[in-house]
């Protein structure tokens, strides 16, 4: 099943391309990985599709669903984390959850037992009834994940995922993306940590000045580059090899 | 540390309260000196009061429109809070209505605290009737609302006309509109006001308050709800329909 369809998408700031004739088809169960340079457009990507910037042209579509013509049902899809997690300083994370699932319509009987079981894994302690402004990164990242999963997205999209999380943290955040997989979700993530990418991309895509160069799995994307390390696939990709597409 | 915790937040509390009723109480005794005495003064007091009254709102609301420009760019246009909203699947007039309400907040707080003791002042001193009072409230209400939803009107269709503005030529540009509309509709509609440079003295200032035919208009707000403390203080009618006192007569 096509859950996220990106058809000729186009967007320009300033007569400056920010994204360029970018097509991508995901399906169910599937974890993609954007990786790119600084500026190259991946922010942008996940704003597009999240409906937070409209396309100077091309379409979105989520589970059939155009991200412009009806945009609160698609958004009900999906579920995202940007770069930089926003909390209301004056909410406890708690407060800050039970927001998100008020917006959502959701009762407490429904998130509550969830909720404690992710707590529990992300190692959120007694700190959740504490006020959100003397969280640390890390911290307010494992809320925001929290809330992520309070209405069950088929698809979801991070911007850098990893950031100020503890080592520990991150292997449980691995854990939780491949049991979404499992679960069927589509997850949309970009990063620049090349090892994280790795270990859990069912396929990766290269951006460069906006345009998607390069899709492939690990394997397709080696035989390209003809380097076997990530790092080296990477750097020889992104410095640009021509406009070669995969998958 | 707990129960220390609470009692802290009690003595915060306690001295909060203790700050605003000393407040509220100081403002309202100053109002009532000031009202009594221009109702003290012979043929043209009730009038004149009348006049400050519309004239002080008058001043209210250009000052609210000024500052509901500048909280505005903290509310309309703070991104992370915005960029988390939009990503939520909530309607976009629902997040503007949110934000209109939390940036009229911001910006009236000030004038609404004003306000009260000034209103139960003019309440007191005119023996109103009791409908006066919560007609009053509800009236300040409606009128926080328009200078919030002119003032965001105003942000956008800037932004929308001029895209590159940085935010701070954005609200100089908003300024400068206001105080120039402002002059231009004094100047046409009340040119007599801006002779109030020209009094020198408390005889004349009284003369001039008491020959001023109106200081605001009929397209103000604040003339508006000062039409309705005036209506409203000795009303029999709104004692039998509150609704229709509050939404009708004579906005």
């Amino acid at each position: 099943m096509k859950r996220l369809v990106i058809k000729d998408l186009k967007k320009s700031f300033n007569n400056v391309w920010a994204v360029k004739d970018f097509n991508l088809e995901l399906t169910s169960g599937e974890i993609f990985v954007l990786l790119g340079p600084n500026g190259a457009g991946k922010t942008t990507t996940l704003k597009l599709i999240t409906g937070l910037l409209h396309p100077t042209s091309g379409e979105i579509k989520i589970e059939g669903i155009d991200v412009q013509k009806d945009p609160i049902k698609a958004k009900s899809l999906i579920g995202y984390i940007p770069d930089e997690p926003f909390i209301y300083n004056k909410l406890t994370g708690r407060e800050f959850i039970n927001f998100v699932a008020g917006i959502y319509n959701m009762k407490r009987e429904n998130y509550g037992r969830r909720m404690e079981e992710l707590f529990k894994k992300l190692e959120i302690g007694d700190w959740i009834d504490e006020f959100s402004e003397t969280y640390s990164h890390g911290m307010k990242q494992k809320v925001i994940m929290c809330q992520l999963f309070l209405h069950n997205p088929d698809l979801v999209l991070i911007d850098e995922p990893l950031v100020g999380l503890d080592p520990k943290s991150s292997k449980t955040i691995r854990e939780i993306f491949f049991e979404l997989k499992e679960d069927g979700k589509t997850l949309f993530i970009c990063t620049h940590t090349l090892s994280f990418a790795k270990e859990i991309a069912s396929r990766i895509g290269i951006i460069s000045t906006g345009e998607l160069k390069f899709v492939g799995n690990l394997e397709e994307l080696s035989k390209i580059s003809g380097a076997e390390d990530i790092e080296e696939i990477y750097l020889k990709l992104s410095e640009g090899l021509g406009n070669h597409r995969l998958g | 540390m707990a129960s220390h915790i609470t009692s802290m937040n009690a003595i915060r509390f306690a001295t909060f309260l203790f700050v605003i009723s000393c407040f509220f109480v100081g403002s309202f005794y100053i109002f009532f000196r000031i009202f009594s005495y221009l109702l003290s003064i012979e043929i043209i007091g009730s009038a004149l009061m009348d006049k400050i009254v519309e004239m002080t709102f008058f001043v209210f609301f250009i000052m609210l429109l000024f500052s509901n420009v500048i909280t505005s760019f903290s509310t309309f246009y703070n991104t992370k809070e915005l960029n988390f909203l939009f990503s939520l699947p909530v309607r976009p007039t629902s997040i503007y209505l949110a934000k209109l309400i939390e940036n009229c907040i911001y910006a009236s707080w000030a004038t609404v605290a004003i306000a009260l003791p000034l209103i139960v002042a003019y309440g007191v001193t005119t023996s109103a009737r009791f409908l006066y009072y919560p007609i009053s409230i509800i009236s300040i209400l409606i009128y926080l609302i328009i200078p919030a939803t002119l003032a965001s009107m105003l942000i956008f269709t800037i932004f929308r006309l001029f895209p590159k503005l940085k935010s701070r030529d954005v609200i100089i540009l908003s300024l400068t509109i206001i105080i120039g509309l402002t002059f231009l509709y004094i100047k046409i509609n009340n040119p007599g006001l801006l002779k109030i440079f020209e009094t020198e003295n408390e005889r004349e200032l009284l003369r001039f308050a008491a020959n001023l035919t109106t200081v605001g208009g009929i397209y103000i707000p604040s003339t508006w709800l000062s039409n309705k403390f005036q209506y409203n203080h000795n009303c029999i009618l709104c004692s039998k329909n509150p609704l229709r006192s509050i939404l009708v007569t004579p906005w």
